[in-house]
C-alpha cells in the first residue's frame, strides 16, 4: 500500500522522513547500495556521496519552506557528517556510493561541496550560526580545492577529468561541480572560481550534446579525449541528462549564455520524448536509438522532475505528472521509496514481472534523497509529531530465487523459506552475506 | 598525458577482484587486523580503507616511505610495527598479497604466528607473483596447509566465463557496438566471481585459512 494510491500526498515526507533517520549510525546515513554499474551490498557504513546532497539540501528546503528550527538542525547534522569525513587529502571517506569504500569519489563529493555551501550561503542569508556556516563553507572550499582544481582539472581540455590519469570527462559530473564552484564564488564574492572551471565545464556539457538524429538533444555519458578530438561514447542515460539541467540553467542566468539555456531545453525535450505514459524512462538512449530499458528508476525520478522543472517552471506537464505519480507510487509501507523496477532484465533472466528483484525495492539512501529533494520542494508539509517506522515485508526474486525481504527500524533481512541469506543490522558498517548468492558487486 | 598525482590510479580505482576479496574479509568483522606491507601499495591502502584501525606489518617500520601518502589518502588511526609483532601478538586477521604473505611469513614459520586466520590475495596479473608457480592457488593452499592453516575459502575472480564475456565485450567496443558491450560486461561481472577448483583458472583469488588447532 502507498499514499499515492490512497489519493493522499499529506504525509509522504513525514513517512519519508521517519524512515530515513533509522538509516543513520554514528559517523552519518549508511546502507547498501543498488547501481546499474555495480552493487554495493556488503559495505553498509555511511556514504559521504550524493546522498548528502539531497537529504541536506531537503532538510534545508522543509525549513525555508516552514521555518521549524529542527529541519534546519537535521540540515546541520548531516553536514556535520561530511565534515568528519574529511581526510587530510581533502578528499571526504567512503565518497564512491556503489564503489565504497572509497575516497575520491565523483561527482559525489562536489554534490556534498553544493549541499554544504547551499547551506552556508543560507545560513549566512539568515544571520544564523555563522561558525557553522563558516566551517561548511571552509570544508568545501577545501575539497574543491584539493581534489577537483588539483587534481582533477584538465586545463586542456578546461574540464574536470573522472580520475587523474585518464582524459574522461562526465557531462553530469562537470554539471554538478560547475554548481559546486558557482556556489563558492557567491560565497566568496570571487568571480575567478566560476569564470575559470563552472563555465568551461558546463561549456564541455555543451559539447557532449547530440546535434541529430534518434537521440537528438541527448548529453552523452562520457566523453575521452583521443588523437582525433574528443570521442563520444555514444550512451545517453536520462537520468544523468536529468542532472545537468539545474546547472546549465544557472550557468544562463549567471553568464548571461543562452546557449547553455538552449542546451538544457533541448536536453529536457530529449527526456521528455522517453517518458513512457506509464511514466518510466529507458535506463540508455543509444546514440544508434536503440534502447535499454531497465532498470526503470523509481526514487532517482525525483532529479529528473527537478530537473525538468529547472527548466520550465511554469507548470506541470502531463510529462511530468506521469513521472511524479511513478515516484509517489514507489513509496513503500515503511515510508522509503524504491530504487527500480526490472533490474533481473539485466541479468538476462526470465523475469516474468510477478514479483520485483531484491534490488528494485531495496531502500536506498542515495536513490531516496533524491526523491526527497524533489518532493520536500512540492509536497505538503509535514505536521504534528513524528511517526512511527513500521515493519514492512515482502516478496523478490533473484536469480530465478524466490526471497523475502524485511526491513524494521533496526534491521534489513533477506530470507528464503525461513532461512537467512543477508544481514544487516542498522548502523553497522558491514553486513552479513549468509548466502554467495547474494555476495555481488 | 595524465595529470600528475601523488596518488596513483589503482588506489582510486582499485580492481574489482581486490574489492572483492578485501570486502569478504572485512565481513568477518575482525577485531585485531594486521596488514602485511608489500611493494602493492594499493591492496594496503584498500585494506586500510576497511580496516582503519589495522596495523600495517613492515619489515623496517622507520624507513616505510608510503606512510605519509597513505595517511593521506586514507586517513584512520592505522599504526606500523616489524615482522615479530605476528609471532608476539595475536591478530584474528593477517591479510597480504601472495608472494607478500609467503616472503614475510616464511622466515616466522618456525616460531609460528599467532594468527587466527590467514587471508592471502592471489593475482597473477601482478608481476610480483610471478615468484610463485602455477597454478598459484594451488601453490598457496598446499603452502598454508603445510604452515598449520587450513583453507576453508578459495573464491577467483575473473574465472573463465567473466574471461570470455569480457573479450567479447572488448570485441564489441571495437566494432562501435556499445549497446552489445554493455550486455556482456553486464554478464562479466554476473560471473565475476567461481568457487573452487575453478579458482585455479581465474585471473585473482582470495583464500582463507584458519589456523589448524594442535
Amino acid at each position: 500500500m502507498n499514499d499515492a494510491s490512497a489519493g493522499s500526498t499529506k504525509h509522504v515526507l513525514a513517512r519519508y522522513v521517519a524512515w530515513l533517520e533509522t538509516m543513520r549510525g554514528t559517523q552519518g546515513y549508511g546502507g547498501p547500495v543498488a547501481h546499474w554499474w555495480g552493487q554495493c551490498l556488503r559495505f553498509t557504513g555511511a556514504g559521504i556521496d550524493w546522498r548528502y546532497e539531497g537529504i541536506i539540501l531537503g532538510y534545508l528546503r522543509l525549513w525555508e519552506r516552514s521555518r521549524q528550527s529542527h529541519w534546519l538542525d537535521l540540515a546541520c547534522v548531516a553536514a556535520d557528517d561530511i565534515v568528519a569525513s574529511q581526510l587530510p587529502s581533502g578528499a571526504f571517506r567512503n565518497s564512491s556510493f556503489e564503489l565504497n569504500p572509497l575516497p575520491f569519489g565523483t561527482p559525489h563529493e562536489a554534490a556534498c561541496d553544493l549541499a554544504l555551501l547551499r547551506l552556508a550561503l543560507t545560513l549566512r542569508e539568515y544571520g544564523l550560526l555563522s561558525d557553522c556556516s563558516a566551517r561548511y563553507a571552509e570544508v568545501a572550499q577545501r575539497n574543491l580545492k584539493a581534489v577537483f582544481c588539483s587534481r582533477l582539472w584538465d586545463p586542456e581540455t578546461g574540464a574536470f577529468r573522472d580520475v587523474p590519469a585518464v582524459q574522461g570527462f562526465v557531462p553530469n559530473k562537470q554539471a554538478t561541480a560547475a554548481e559546486a564552484f558557482l556556489a563558492l564564488s557567491e560565497w566568496t564574492g570571487d568571480r575567478s572560481y566560476a569564470n575559470t572551471f563552472a563555465l568551461p565545464a558546463l561549456a564541455l556539457v555543451l559539447r557532449s550534446q547530440e546535434i541529430s538524429g534518434p537521440a537528438a538533444g541527448g548529453l552523452d555519458q562520457i566523453l575521452v579525449s583521443s588523437r582525433d578530438g574528443m570521442r563520444a561514447s555514444g550512451r545517453h542515460f536520462p537520468l544523468y541528462v536529468a542532472r545537468c539541467l539545474p546547472g546549465l540553467i544557472l550557468g544562463a542566468r549567471i553568464f548571461g549564455r543562452a546557449d547553455f539555456a538552449d542546451c538544457a531545453m533541448r536536453a529536457a525535450q530529449f527526456i521528455r520524448h522517453q517518458v513512457s505514459p506509464e511514466g518510466q524512462l529507458p535506463l540508455i538512449v543509444y546514440t544508434s536509438g536503440k534502447r535499454r530499458e531497465f532498470p526503470h528508476w523509481c526514487a532517482g525520478l525525483g532529479d529528473v522532475c527537478r530537473g525538468l522543472r529547472s527548466v520550465d517552471s511554469r507548470a506541470l506537464d502531463d510529462t511530468c505528472l506521469a513521472l511524479e505519480r511513478t515516484l509517489l507510487l514507489g513509496q513503500d509501507g515503511n515510508g522509503a521509496f524504491h530504487t527500480a523496477s526490472g533490474f533481473a532484465a539485466i541479468l538476462g533472466d526470465r523475469w516474468s514481472g510477478e514479483h520485483p528483484e531484491l534490488r528494485d525495492i531495496l531502500h536506498v539512501t542515495g536513490w531516496t534523497d533524491k526523491a526527497f529533494r524533489y518532493l520536500a520542494e512540492t509536497l505538503p508539509l509535514p505536521e504534528g509529531s513524528p511517526v512511527e517506522v513500521p515493519d514492512w515485508q515482502t516478496t523478490c526474486v533473484f536469480r530465478e530465487r524466490r526471497l523475502r525481504l524485511i526491513e524494521t527500524a533496526d534491521e534489513l533481512v533477506v530470507e528464503q523459506r525461513g532461512r537467512r541469506l543477508y544481514r544487516w543490522k542498522k548502523g553497522t558498517s558491514w553486513a552479513e552475506v549468509i548466502d554467495p548468492i547474494l555476495d555481488i558487486r | 598525458m595524465g595529470v600528475e598525482d601523488m596518488f596513483p590510479e589503482n588506489w582510486w580505482r582499485p580492481p574489482l577482484s581486490m574489492v572483492w576479496a578485501l570486502d569478504h574479509c572485512a565481513c568477518l568483522a575482525p577485531d585485531r587486523v594486521a596488514v602485511l606491507a608489500g611493494e602493492d601499495l594499493s591492496f594496503i591502502a584498500a585494506t586500510l580503507m576497511r580496516f582503519p584501525t589495522a596495523t600495517v606489518v613492515v619489515q623496517e617500520p622507520a624507513y616505510f616511505s608510503a606512510g605519509v601518502r597513505l595517511r593521506d589518502f586514507v586517513g584512520g588511526d592505522w599504526t606500523t610495527a616489524p615482522l615479530t609483532v605476528l609471532v608476539q601478538d595475536e591478530y584474528e586477521l593477517v591479510i597480504g598479497a601472495a608472494a607478500t604473505v609467503v616472503q614475510l611469513v616464511r622466515p616466522l614459520a618456525a616460531q609460528g604466528v599467532r594468527a587466527g586466520v590467514l587471508a592471502v590475495y592471489v593475482d597473477s596479473r601482478v608481476a610480483s607473483s610471478s615468484v610463485l608457480p602455477l597454478p598459484q592457488t594451488v601453490t598457496i593452499r598446499y603452502w598454508l596447509r603445510r604452515h598449520g592453516y587450513f583453507p576453508f575459502v578459495s573464491e577467483g575472480y575473473l574465472g573463465p566465463r567473466a574471461l570470455v564475456s569480457s573479450a567479447l565485450g572488448r570485441f564489441a567496443l571495437l566494432r562501435g557496438d556499445q549497446a552489445l558491450y554493455d550486455e556482456h560486461h553486464s554478464a562479466m561481472r554476473r560471473h565475476f566471481r567461481t568457487c573452487w577448483p575453478v579458482t585455479m583458472f581465474a585471473q585473482a583469488a582470495l583464500i582463507l585459512a584458519r589456523k589448524r588447532m594442535a
